[in-house]
């Protein structure tokens, strides 16, 4: 029983001590230049709409436009002005499924011709597996919601940025990134206005 | 008293973590109302038809710039994967287009297709000729902007490259984003995201280190 209870005593200060460590490391952004680049939307009242193909895709454990609803969801959260919600009919941001003829994980495309995109395409590829990262036996697939955050921070008017966990321009099977970082918030934040 | 619960308090507690985490995980999938069917709406018109207002790159075409990710591998994962690493040069680049419609939305792939002679088989199977395609070029009415190197005629190269299964397997793809290199003076190699070149020598000792290993 008293080796029970040592164990407990290490296993608790360790995981403390991991948490304690990884906060700082999880908020801590370096600083580089601005990579708010893109053209995005005049307005932040922004609509999505996820053709059924999306789900096309191979994925499992998730529900692929729940999981780009959660992304959209936290950019919506994160930035002032900024909504982006769900619809049926005459969204700004169309989300699909398709086969690229090349290793193309996923890909946003804003379309435009002046100061702001007139509309936007984000595609997920059906030749790439696709899942949720957090759960415990979750191997050798992409995290959809990572993946989505990044897409959509293309739509937002972010380039890609080797310094950022969640705009670099290559992600792995172990990637996840559910929150934005300070440095990309700030970068959208400057092209829809302080609140 | 205390020390005589405790492995069974342990086990309650796993026991209520598990179920919490299968609850949660089964939550999200079992629940979620499908939305309806969408409508398909057909479209035979180029995207360039379609999307006229957006015209407006030089030579009136539409410019398109595409934010693509590419899986994450590590040089022993590339170099692993891959079906031919060649030394060569560019011989010929074409263009092709292919389109998608998605509501009303027309979805325009344009890809370039590079010929390559092959001088030197660093893997796969010995061969003087290759096609390897990917993202990206410029057609009559729209050019498409992409991250990675371009390259055009002449151009000598060192290539990553996986067979591509979209096109029965007779032209190659770069087995991700940064598996071309453009080589300089003959004796270093540059690629996308870096200012800095290598010695081709070393960089080929690094391929069969890794090949070897």
């Amino acid at each position: 029983m008293q080796k029970f209870t040592k164990t407990a005593i290490i296993l608790t200060t360790s995981i403390t001590l991991l948490i304690t460590f990884m906060i700082p490391v999880t908020y801590m952004t370096p600083a580089h230049a601005s990579h708010g680049t893109l053209k995005t939307f005049q307005s932040g009242d922004i609509q999505y709409r996820c053709h059924s193909n999306l789900q096309d895709i191979n994925y499992e454990r998730i529900i692929p436009c729940k999981e780009f609803g959660k992304a959209a969801s936290t950019w919506s959260a994160a930035i002032s002005n900024l909504d982006i919600t769900n619809a049926s009919t005459n969204a700004e941001i169309t989300v699909f499924s398709g086969s690229f003829n090349d290793k193309t994980q996923a890909e946003a495309v804003p379309y435009t011709n002046s100061k702001y995109a007139d509309h936007a395409t984000i595609q997920f590829s059906t030749k790439h597996g696709w899942g949720d990262n957090t759960y415990i036996w979750h191997i050798f697939r992409y995290d959809f919601q990572t993946v989505s955050l990044h897409e959509l921070g293309h739509v937002l008017g972010l380039d890609h940025d080797a310094n950022s966990p969640l705009m670099k321009n290559s992600i792995g099977f172990t990637d996840t990134q559910r929150t934005i970082p300070v440095h990309d918030k700030n970068a959208v934040q400057e092209k829809f206005g302080d609140e | 008293m205390n020390k005589r619960y405790a492995p069974l308090a342990a086990i309650v507690v796993v026991a209520v973590i598990s179920v919490y985490m299968i609850g949660v995980t089964y939550s999200n999938y079992c629940f979620y109302e499908p939305f309806d069917d969408p409508v398909y709406a057909h479209n035979t018109m180029t995207f360039g038809e379609k999307h006229n207002h957006l015209k407006s790159y030089p030579d009136n075409k539409v410019l398109i710039e595409r934010h693509a990710t590419y899986p994450a591998y590590s040089f022993y994962e590339m170099v692993n994967m891959a079906d031919a690493i060649i030394i060569g040069n560019i011989t010929d680049v074409t263009y092709y287009e292919e389109t998608n419609t998605v509501y009303d939305i027309t979805v325009p792939y344009v890809y370039t297709m590079y010929t390559v002679s092959v001088e030197k088989q660093i893997k796969g199977t010995s061969m003087q000729e290759l096609q390897y395609t990917r993202m990206g070029g410029e057609t009559e009415e729209v050019h498409v902007e992409y991250d990675g190197l371009t390259f055009d005629e002449n151009d000598p190269i060192l290539l990553i490259l996986e067979k591509n299964d979209n096109l029965n397997g007779t032209v190659y793809m770069p087995v991700t984003l940064g598996a071309e290199y453009k080589i300089l003076n003959g004796t270093h190699v540059i690629t996308h995201n870096s200012p800095n070149t290598i010695p081709l020598e070393d960089f080929t000792s690094l391929i069969r280190e890794k090949l070897d290993g």
